[in-house]
Parts: structure tokens; sequence; C-alpha cells
């Protein structure tokens, strides 16, 4: 039994390992191809099936004019973008989720989950509801087409995913640590720098991963509210269609873009584990 | 030094939480309150330590209004039954916390906790993270952070 249980678990983690893996492999791949090793059937192992090139690689780094698409400064863009989103959001909204986990809030008949729920709300609504409000608003303080424009944007979009995962992981934080707190000299403020948030790293963390990955590969409003100034990378790399599909330098762009999430991904990795709260109560 | 409470009243929706509570407790003694299960004793002990807010009635210590020194500076110690460590710091930092919070200078805060450290047995823990320690250790440094402390009353639960 415990053979097959073990042989089982093997198999599975193998078979969902390729299927994840699969993808990239194949868009590595394709990224050293060229047209005709593209087209001219399925081809995999380069210098056997077919003759690597880096075509692909370099349409990215060329300009416009050159017949390239220089994602470098739509890159950039991106990662300042989604950075600072990511940081104003959690911050906001893990104040906000630290309100509405510890304190009553009551406004006729709303109170603190109908709160919570308006935040999510926000989520729950399709992004094109809110694509014309938002141009009209960026165009009126003149931020259309700018960095400033799309951070504000973005914070809108992803303090909802901060304010929602950071109030489940409050509740979770016995409320006898915050007491302990203001008994040791703590006024509220203190208590919550100096010891609830210390032990809420891996919340933010959580939080902020989903804060990047929603706002690194939003395509929507990158699209929308911007025109020539500024560029986002996923706009970027959908500018490199044209009548003949590049899948060579597609499949570049594709891994170039994912390359950040996956680097943060191992960053963060380590916090998830640790600075846990099972040593608060015992 | 004698804290008086004086018809303290605490009210929920239907039931009271504490009705009408008066007592006085004098330095240096030891009380103790005894009751069924939901009688009100940890509503009592946080409304003393300042965590709860009585509806009406007072609480006087040493001849002044206690109710309007916040919980934070009413130097009122509580250990809870489930005995709280604070998880991100280290066993000397968690005795050594109150200390720091009320400004004690770091010399002295090091000598305290040290002392107290070697009187509870803790030597050798210092560093070690609390998820590190056993049950019986947690509450050893949870009572030791507040035995070298000189706070003003002691409630536990």
């Amino acid at each position: 039994m415990g053979t097959f249980y073990v042989t089982l678990k093997y198999t599975a983690v193998t078979l969902w390992s390729m299927f994840v893996i699969a993808p990239f492999l194949w868009a590595l791949s394709t990224s050293f191809k060229d047209f005709n090793s593209v087209t001219s059937g399925a081809t995999y192992i380069p210098w056997v099936d077919f003759e690597p090139t880096l075509e692909g690689w370099r349409v990215l780094l060329r300009s416009p004019a050159q017949g390239g698409v220089n994602i470098v400064e739509p890159y950039i863009n991106s990662i300042f973008v989604t950075c600072l989103a990511s940081f104003i959001s959690i911050l906001l909204g893990t104040l906000a989720a630290y309100a509405l986990s510890r304190y009553t809030f009551k406004a006729g008949f709303i109170k603190n989950d109908d709160i919570t729920f308006f935040f999510i709300s926000q989520r729950i609504m399709p992004p094109v509801v809110l694509a014309i409000p938002f141009f009209i608003m960026l165009g009126k303080l003149g931020l259309l087409d700018t960095l400033l424009g799309l951070v504000m944007v973005y914070v809108v979009l992803l303090m909802p995913i901060a304010v929602w995962i950071m109030v489940d992981f409050f509740n979770k934080v016995p409320i006898e640590i915050d007491e302990t707190a203001l008994i040791d000299g703590c006024n509220p403020i203190q208590a919550f720098f100096k010891v609830v948030l210390p032990n809420s790293i891996p919340g933010m963390v959580v939080a902020g991963l989903f804060c990047m990955i929603f706002g690194w590969t939003d395509f929507f409003f990158a699209f929308i509210l911007t025109f020539t100034e500024v560029q986002l990378l996923p706009v970027a790399i959908v500018s490199l269609n044209s009548s003949i599909t590049p899948w060579w330098s597609l499949s570049a762009a594709a891994l170039v873009s994912v390359a950040p999430l996956i680097v943060v991904a191992f960053i963060v990795e380590r916090y998830l584990s640790k600075g846990n709260l099972s040593g608060a109560l015992k | 030094m004698t804290l008086i409470a004086s018809n303290l009243t605490t009210k929920g929706k239907e039931e009271f939480f504490l009705n009408d509570i008066s007592f006085e407790m004098s330095p240096g003694k030891i009380y103790t309150i005894i009751g069924r299960t939901l009688s009100g004793k940890t509503t009592l002990l946080k409304t003393i330590a300042g965590l709860i807010a009585q509806d009406s009635g007072t609480l006087s210590f040493n001849g002044n209004n206690f109710d309007v020194i916040p919980v934070w500076k009413r130097q009122v110690a509580m250990v809870y039954q489930q005995f709280i460590n604070y998880p991100h710091l280290n066993v000397f930092e968690n005795i050594a916390f109150p200390l720091k919070q009320r400004k004690v200078d770091l010399a002295e805060i090091k000598n305290r906790v040290q002392q107290a450290i070697e009187q509870v047995g803790l030597e050798g823990f210092e560093e070690r993270k609390i998820q590190a320690l056993s049950g019986g250790t947690t509450t050893t440094c949870c009572t030791c952070k507040i035995s070298c402390e000189k706070r003003k009353y002691f409630t536990t639960r």
C-alpha cells in the first residue's frame, strides 16, 4: 500500500510537472526558430531538428524603425507600474484590512462584512464597466498616457485583492496578541506596527504576489489608457503581431515577460513558510 | 494603592456581562475570582486591564480615576490562559519587550531580563524562537516576561 501510494504520488507529480513545464519548453524551443522551422512541421531539438537562430530575441531589442519592437522601455514601465501599484495596494489594503478585522463599523445596515464585500465587488464587475469612467477621469486630470495615471488605476484594481486576502489573514491572527501588546505598553498603532504587522508578513507576501501577478498581466487597462507616450509590456508584446504571426519573437517575449514573476515567486517562497503564528498560542 | 470598583456594569444586546459589580482590592494581597463559565470573570479582568470599557460604574486606583488611563499606561499585567508570546521575537526579545516599550534603560533591561531568565531556569533559550519552545517553556517565558517588570496589578485567567 505504501509503495503504491508513493508511486501514485510521484506519477501525479511528474505528470503535473510535465503539464506545467511543457509550455515553457515549447516557448523556449520556438524562440530559437525562424519562419521555416516553425512552418515546416513539428520540430523539437535544436541542431538536430532545426538550426537555432537568435532572430526571435533580436526583434525584441530592435527599434520599430529597424523592424523590431523595443521592449526594454515597456518592460521598465511595467516593472515600475506593477511594483509601485502593488506596494501602495498592500500598504493601504493592509491598513484597511486590519481596521475591518479588529474594529466594528456600522452605518445603518452596512457592517464590516458589507464593506469587505464592497472591496471584493470591485473585482467582480467586468473591467470594461470601469474603462470609460477611468478614461474620462484620467483625461480630466491630464493623466492619460502617463505612468502615474496607470499606477492610480492599478491601485484601484489591486487593492481589493490585498484587502480580501489580508482581512482573512488578520481574522486568523488571535486578537489576544493585540491585547497582550496593549498590556505590554503599546498604543494601538504601535501594537499594529510592532507586533501584528511583523507576524503578518506571510499574508502580505501572498497578497503582494497576487497583486503583482494581476498587475503584471493586465492588458485591458494598459491598452485603453495609453497611446504613444507610455507603453506597458503586454501591449508591446501584442504589437509584435502582424500579418504573419512571428511565433519565434512572441515566444521570446512570453519568456521574458514571465521571468520576473518566476523570480518573485522564488524570492517570496521562503517567506511563505516562515514567520507563521504557530508559536503565538500554546 | 487600592483598586476600587464601583457598580461596574457592562451589558450586551440582551444579557449583562457585568451587573453592578463593586469590590475593593488592597495592595499585597491575592484575590481569586470564581464563577461558572460565562459568568463574566474574563470581562471583569479585561475591564480592569482597560481592554473593555464598562457601560457604567467607575474604577479608581489610589484615589484617582482609573477609567481615563488607557490600557497601555495602566501597568497591569495579564497572563492569558493560552500564554501569549510574540512569534516574531526570540525568548530574550519577548521578555524584554514590555521593558523596551516603557523606555527602560537598555543596560537595565539586559540586567533584569538576564536575572529573570536565570530565576526561572531559561538559560540557554535566550536566542530561541518561540515556535521552537515546548508548551511548558513557552509558559515559563510568558510568566518570566511579567515577573521582570514591576507592574502594579497582575491578573491571570
